[in-house]
């Protein structure tokens, strides 16, 4: 791990050496975690404890994460995952009443890169929403999404959003499988696969903005729009944007 | 800015005509307005005008003093003095419009405007148009009322100081109040720059009422078929596009 950022509640920073966390994380008076990989192999089990606040935030660049998440009754967790080819499997547990989970995952991708994602609702009024929005240069990149609510868990809030923009030329593929066996669910699912829209790109370059700058901006909106990235977040986010751009 | 449009044949990507022969002269500090019913192509116009991918130019020409533009791409017109308010603005979530402005104003700059004097010209349009200051932080468009949006457009067009400025049915969407203050800032702006250019496009007299207006034009099946005055608009407004003695009138623009 190149670098952890563990925030505690009063909004302070520590960075530690890590390996703490190897494989296994409880959040206790760590409020947010801040952790980046490049190149790596990443196992990781978090744990959120019942009624607990907890925020992760993720960097990853030609990495390969298996990560897991469990959440407690009553708790609530926000994930910003930002990943360069970065491959995947990842799961969620919602194993408390009304625990709720918020991922967005925003990736762009120069190679083929699979990733799987998982939310299962354990327990009843169970909260999950979901957004992938991956850009693809090169490469095919396949979404394999999978929500699951099992016929005894009522009152569940399942919700997906998967989106790719794909700039390359091989097929890209997004595979949502809903296994909802509760009648009781509110369950959205979008899933698009496309380029951006030529009405948008019109109407930024008709202010002056020449191509490249119009597809920064456009691709910058597509992953992190609607992330609610804090300022340091965002210099790291956009600048290894700008990056893997200009290449 | 002198703007010529020479005989201008467009099509769409499926080969279908909406411009047949077009041509248009704008001298530098006129008013023109043009009218015409649903569908006869004044959209498409303002698009091409700007260098729109969605059409081929298969005959005639665009030129600005005298220099062919269609070789430009949309930017570059842009960064011209071309300036194209929108029929139907469209919203881009996650990219604020200070953000954007900011990036727009900087493409027509040797050196980058310094963030104070960007609020301070920001403010005081915002002001001059009673919009929110609020507005500005949010994403472009987004979440904007019909009416916020065209306002919106007259926002970036008084910052971006365009030389050549296309007001597609600016009217639609605003109340009558909206549609007289953004009318005074556009007045004021040409008073401020008189060589600038304009080109109307409108359904209504009103909006003309409150602009130093030099000619009318009526649109028909892809060209201009008859030239006049503010009278013209009246008339069309009165008797409409259908009527038997709107039809057919004599080409007579220069
Ligand atoms: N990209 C396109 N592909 C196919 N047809 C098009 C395209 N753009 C415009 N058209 C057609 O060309 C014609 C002219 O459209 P345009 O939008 O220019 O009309 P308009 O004069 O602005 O009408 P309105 O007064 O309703 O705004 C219409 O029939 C429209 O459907
Ligand atoms: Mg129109």
């Amino acid at each position: 791990m190149n670098k952890i950022i563990v925030t505690d509640s009063n909004e302070e920073n520590r960075i530690e050496k890590v390996p703490f966390l190897s494989s296994n994380y409880t959040f206790q008076d760590a409020k947010r975690l801040f952790l980046s990989f490049e190149k790596e192999k990443v196992n990781l089990d978090f744990s959120v404890p019942e009624e607990t606040d907890a925020e992760v935030i993720l960097f990853g660049e030609q990495s390969d994460l298996e990560i897991s998440y469990h959440l407690g009754k009553g708790s609530h967790l926000i994930v910003r995952c930002f990943a360069l080819s970065t491959k995947g499997t990842i799961a969620c547990y919602l194993e408390g009443e009304k625990a709720s989970f918020t991922y967005h995952y925003a990736a762009i991708n120069d190679c083929d890169v699979s990733l799987k994602t998982a939310v299962h609702h354990l327990a009843p009024h169970s909260i999950s929403n979901m957004y992938q929005h991956v850009v693809v240069l090169k490469g095919a990149t396949t979404l394999d999404v999978d929500g699951i609510v099992p016929k005894d868990i009522n009152a569940c809030v399942c919700n997906q959003d998967n989106k790719i923009i794909n700039l390359g030329t091989s097929d890209c593929t997004i595979l949502p499988n809903l296994r909802i066996d509760n009648y009781d669910v509110v369950a959205n699912h979008a899933a698009f696969i496309g380029k951006f829209s030529l009405d948008e790109l019109f109407y930024l370059m008709s202010r002056g903005l020449d191509q490249t700058t119009c597809y920064q901006l456009l691709i910058q909106s597509f992953l992190f729009g609607k992330m609610s990235l804090r300022e340091e977040e965002k210099q790291l986010f956009y600048s290894s944007m700008t990056k893997v751009m200009e290449v | 800015m002198k703007i010529e449009i020479n005989n201008l044949t467009v099509v769409t990507k499926d080969k279908k005509e909406i411009l047949k022969d077009f041509s248009l002269t704008i001298k530098a500090g006129e008013v023109h307005a043009l009218m015409g019913p649903n569908g006869t192509g004044k959209s498409t116009l303002s698009k091409v005008l700007l260098g729109s991918p969605e059409y081929e130019v298969v005959k005639g020409d665009i030129l600005v003093d005298g220099k062919s533009i269609l070789k430009l791409s949309t930017d570059e017109r842009a960064k011209l003095g071309f300036f194209l308010s929108f029929q139907s603005p469209i919203s881009i979530e996650g990219v604020t419009n200070t953000e954007f402005l900011k990036t727009a104003i900087n493409t027509r700059r040797e050196e980058a405007i310094g963030l104070f004097p960007f609020m301070q010209e920001m403010r005081q349009a915002l002001k001059d148009l009673h919009m929110d200051e609020d507005m500005m932080l949010r994403s472009i468009n987004q979440d904007f009322s019909g009416g916020e949006r065209k306002k919106n457009e007259i926002l970036q067009m008084k910052l971006l100081q365009p030389s050549f400025i296309i007001l597609d049915e600016l009217d639609s969407g605003l109340d009558v109040d909206s549609l007289r203050i953004c009318c005074e800032n556009i007045a004021t702006y040409l008073k401020e720059h008189p060589k600038t250019s304009v080109l109307v496009i409108t359904h209504y007299p009103r909006i003309l009422e409150y602009l130093p207006l030099n000619y009318v034009h009526r649109m028909q099946a892809g060209r201009i078929v008859e030239t006049g005055d503010f009278s013209l608009a009246q008339k069309i407004e009165k008797e409409g596009y259908l009527s038997e003695n709107a039809i057919g009138g004599v080409v007579s623009h220069e």
